[in-house]
């Protein structure tokens, strides 16, 4: 069956292959995404494996396709999806082509690094020169000293002082000014000046403040330790001529080598952005080969040598519809590689516990995601997300009931999932938008139950609707509604006896005691939905008992908890149906008028603690005649079912054991039969694990259906923050003055802010989570195992959508997380 | 806020509290009749419509779900509603309102009035 009613089928496969014909075969598998492998070697060392030179080589390319990403201007393309294989030779041409590619570019970066970096030394002469200027003239206009320049020792010297010219960083200023004027005692002058824009730092990129140096100073052996003083605080001396027209002659010199290297930078720059722009729309499509490949070699590698035959032997699990798959991949293996002998798929009967696998689509895999969070099924245990798809909502939408909220839902998720194609292709890194984007079906379909819940609830933004007419009228004449304030309508004359078509009347949204009405409704309500969701999942276990083959379990198991839960909360919810029908405020028997009808509650509890009520007339204390006897029926059949449950189960396969101890000790002496081995001790462990789970069962009724009473308590917290937001904020916009189109301005936009905030967003994520714990706890617990593993198979679509993740370090694929997007 | 002092209309009641002309509705089953058909149109008919897809066993369960559950809170609703024991507690304000829009409800059908003096006028919140 296609469908998601239990897990399919798994065979264990035997594939036999020549290595020849295993590379074409692993690449349609791995297409096909339906084949998980099992290691065969797991004692082997990550290295000493068969085709782990391969591994690396594609770890290299892989590096290197990388690095040349991360050089490319903006994100390359995705790539192109083709199904065409690359042969090994292919590949080795793909190898080479990435090298060259790579060797090329790193060239050229260092080219480019070397060329900004005269580039930097350059302009900074030039500003060095500019600046020192102003100490020149400076100097000469103070001290008049004549303009012959003695060049002492290729230093240039001015009068009588040498000096020293250079650029240093900015911070380091202060303590290269303390520095010398320590080592030189004093002997030396210095004068700085600021560059005033910052410079750009070939390597790091970075912007450098630098300032201007110039160091005065008499004597050889000053120069010597200013030099090195320079050296030690990385400042960059530059040659500098004293005297002006020398100075004149360096910086046009400069100038015109300046501007020779900005083109020659420039043409550098265009090159290499040509080149990177020429593979740019290739490198994601050689990533992806380049992945798939390795992603082979890794798989190959967990396959087992049979050295005397010559072939791989490898062993996977898959599932039985899809074996004509792997058989069509073996098959085409062999023919491309034009060996003779062919591959072989062979079953192998196993009793170990196959994986879990649920054939999903994008509809059902948010669904089905929902449910493994909790736990994978067991091997073809029945799947609970079948029904999910509609109870999930549902339940949302009884919490959350209120048609505005629940259309901005809809349109939300209706618009993400029309424009689904478009949104997928962005790989997004919010995590949050990640979860909405993976829920867009069930965000569709809750919002859809929640605007009929709402028109149900008949609560639009905490108002009502009238679209049939109320069934409740006004009775009073104008002189009683001059004298009261408030007035109570009483259903016996200011009523139609008819209900509201379709939900809630719209005259208790207007009513003060619109709390009691309903508390009391949604109590109930809450109450039916709950026991009959739960007896649902009673149920699920007899399509388990009857699959597995263990039909003795029905009459042991299934029949006592059903029944305990039926006689017990079912007629709970009989009586409600019951208060509901039979009391009234038009009857004409004031047994059943309005002040005699019971407590549900109060006769519930009564009749679990088998105490008995007097009648006080008018007033009955029973609903019907024999009604004290039928409870007292139920309450005992109820506690019947305890001690089959205790008891049935153990004392079944205590009996079964025996049998198949008769039969076989009847046939051998003195063997030890299976079945009664342990003795005492198996037995002892049966009756208390069986203990644990009726007691968890048997108090689970009372506790589970209690917990259903949420229901009733969110949906009443909900249309409570709605009604707040609506007649604190939006109410005091609806004046009607002219300022009060401001007032409403503002108000709009707080009371829209504060809808989406706390009620779509905030009330929507907790009703979220509040069904998800209703079905997990109260509805899965009464039937589900959950003990399987999942199935993860070898697939180039999971690799691919995992590739911004880590991957492992031997290159191995990532492990597949529970949620697929 | 101008109070309405005097209704556009008279209902049925006379002032004071001594004399009541007493109307009698019948309860009108036809929206069970109604709603309870649809649903079972769709959880007993919808199935078989479905007729080939890969997925038709999912939209085929998830159809009978949601009609049996929608069916389900719709009916319970409306049982509810069928015999209230407490009414809505209203402003004065709100009745006269209520009295002047909304009038009396289209699905009443009205039985001939027995005048009987029970003295009722309701009662006080």
């Amino acid at each position: 069956m296609g469908s998601m009613f239990r897990s399919e089928e798994m065979v264990l496969c035997q594939l036999f292959v020549q290595p020849e014909a295993a590379y074409v075969s692993m690449y349609e598998l791995g297409e096909a995404g339906i084949a998980q492998f099992r290691d065969l070697n797991p004692h082997v060392n990550d290295f000493q494996r068969r085709y782990v030179s391969e591994v690396r080589r594609c770890s290299e390319m892989e590096r290197k396709l990388r690095w040349v990403s991360g050089e490319l201007p903006e994100p390359p393309p995705p790539p192109i999806p083709s199904r065409r294989m690359l042969s090994p030779r292919e590949i080795n041409m793909l190898e080479e082509k990435i090298d060259y590619i790579e060797s090329e570019i790193q060239e050229m970066t260092k080219n480019a690094r070397n060329l900004k970096s005269d580039y930097l030394s350059l302009i900074e002469l030039k500003l060095l020169i500019e600046k020192t200027q102003t100490f020149f003239q400076d100097h000469s206009a103070q001290r008049k000293l004549s303009a012959t320049v003695q060049i002492y020792n290729n230093d240039a010297v001015f009068g009588h002082l040498g000096f020293i010219a250079g650029t240093v960083a900015t911070s380091r200023v202060p303590s290269f000014e303390r520095m010398l004027w320590r080592i030189s005692h004093g002997n030396i002058f210095f004068k700085q000046a600021q560059i005033d824009q910052p410079l750009k730092d070939p390597i790091t990129g970075h912007e450098l403040q630098k300032t201007v140096f110039v160091v005065f100073f008499h004597g050889e052996q000053i120069k010597l330790r200013v030099k090195k003083v320079c050296f030690g605080f990385k400042a960059t001396l530059y040659p500098c001529p004293a005297t002006y027209k020398d100075q004149q002659e360096m910086l046009s010199g400069v100038e015109t080598r300046i501007k020779d290297l900005e083109m020659v930078l420039d043409q550098t720059e265009q090159h290499r952005r040509l080149v990177l722009t020429n593979i740019a729309g290739d490198i994601s499509t050689w990533m992806l080969a380049v992945r798939k490949e390795k992603a082979i070699y890794h798989t190959l590698n967990m396959f087992s040598m049979d050295i005397i035959k010559k072939c791989l032997i490898a062993e996977c699990w898959v599932p039985k519809s899809d074996l004509y798959i792997a058989q069509k991949a073996l098959d085409d293996g062999v023919k491309a590689s034009g060996s003779p002998i062919p591959s072989i798929l062979h079953h192998v009967p196993t009793r170990e516990i196959p994986p879990t696998f649920n054939r999903t689509n994008k509809f059902t895999r948010g669904f089905q995601t929902l449910i493994d969070s909790y736990g994978i099924a067991s091997y073809r245990e029945v799947n609970p997300a079948l029904y999910t798809i509609i109870t999930f909502p549902f339940l949302f939408a009884v919490m959350f009931g209120d048609v505005g909220h629940g259309l901005i839902m809809t349109a939300f998720s209706a618009i993400i999932v029309i424009y689904e194609k478009r949104l997928s292709k962005n790989k997004s890194d919010n995590e949050i938008w990640n979860i909405f984007f993976a829920g867009r079906y069930i965000i569709l379909l809750m919002g859809i139950f929640s605007v009929y819940t709402g028109l149900i609830y008949n609560d639009m933004f905490s108002k009502s609707l009238n679209l049939f007419g109320s069934s409740w009228m006004n009775v009073y004449d104008s002189e009683t509604l001059a004298n009261h304030t408030s007035l109570e309508l009483d259903p016996a004359v200011a009523y139609t006896q008819t209900p509201y078509p379709f939900g809630l009347d719209p005259a208790w949204q207007f009513a003060t005691n619109n709390i009691i009405f309903l508390n009391s409704f949604k109590m109930k309500l809450s109450i039916i939905f709950g026991v009959l969701h739960m007896a649902f999942g009673v149920t699920m276990s007899v399509v388990n008992f009857n699959f597995f083959r263990k039909p003795e379990m029905i009459y042991l198991q299934y029949v006592p908890q059903i029944l305990f839960l039926m006689l017990l909360f079912w007629y709970l919810c009989i009586l409600m149906f019951m208060k509901w029908t039979m009391y009234s405020a038009t009857a004409t028997d004031p047994t059943y008028g309005t002040s005699c009808a019971p407590s549900v509650l109060i006769t519930f509890i009564n009749m679990m603690l088998l105490k008995g009520s007097e009648d006080s007339p008018p007033c009955k204390a029973m609903m019907f005649d024999g009604q004290d006897a039928l409870q007292k029926l139920f309450l005992t059949l109820g506690f019947l079912c305890i001690p089959i449950m205790l008891f049935g189960k153990p004392a079944f396969l205590f009996w079964q054991a025996r049998n198949r101890k008769r039969h076989e000790v009847g046939g051998e002496r003195g063997e030890v039969p299976a079945g009664a081995g342990g003795g005492a001790g198996a037995a002892g462990e049966l009756l208390i694990t069986q203990a644990i789970h009726t007691i968890e069962y048997v108090l689970g009724t009372v506790s589970h259906t209690a917990s259903y009473l949420r229901l009733w308590a969110l949906s009443l917290a909900h249309a409570q923050l709605s009604a707040v937001l609506w007649q604190r904020v939006l109410r005091y916009g609806l004046a009607r003055s002219l300022a009060g189109s401001v007032t409403m301005y503002v108000g709009f936009a707080v009371w829209a802010f504060f809808t989406l905030a706390i009620l779509v967003l905030m009330e929507g994520l907790s009703a979220f989570l509040h069904t998800l714990r209703l079905h997990w706890v109260e509805f899965m617990s009464k039937f589900y195992d959950g003990q399987g593993y999942a199935f993860m198979p070898f697939s180039f679509a999971a690799i691919i959508e995992h590739d911004d993740e880590e991957l492992a370090q031997n290159g191995a694929p990532p492990e597949k997380k529970d949620e697929e997007y | 806020m101008a109070f309405v002092t005097e209704l556009p209309y008279r209902v049925a009641l006379s002032d004071g509290d001594v004399h009541k002309e007493k109307q009698t509705w019948e309860t009108n089953y036809t929206p069970i009749y109604v709603m309870t058909t649809i649903f079972a149109i769709i959880f007993f008919i919808g199935p078989f419509a479905i007729k080939k897809g890969e997925n038709k066993w999912i939209i085929k369960t998830c159809m009978m779900l949601a009609s049996f559950f929608l069916w389900l809170f719709w009916v319970t609703v409306y049982i509810a509603g069928m015999n209230p024991l407490v009414g809505p507690q209203l402003r004065n304000t709100t009745l006269a309102w209520m009295a002047h829009t909304w009038g009396e409800s289209a699905l009443v059908t009205k039985t001939s009035g027995d005048t009987s003096s029970s003295g009722d006028t309701g009662s006080d919140g």
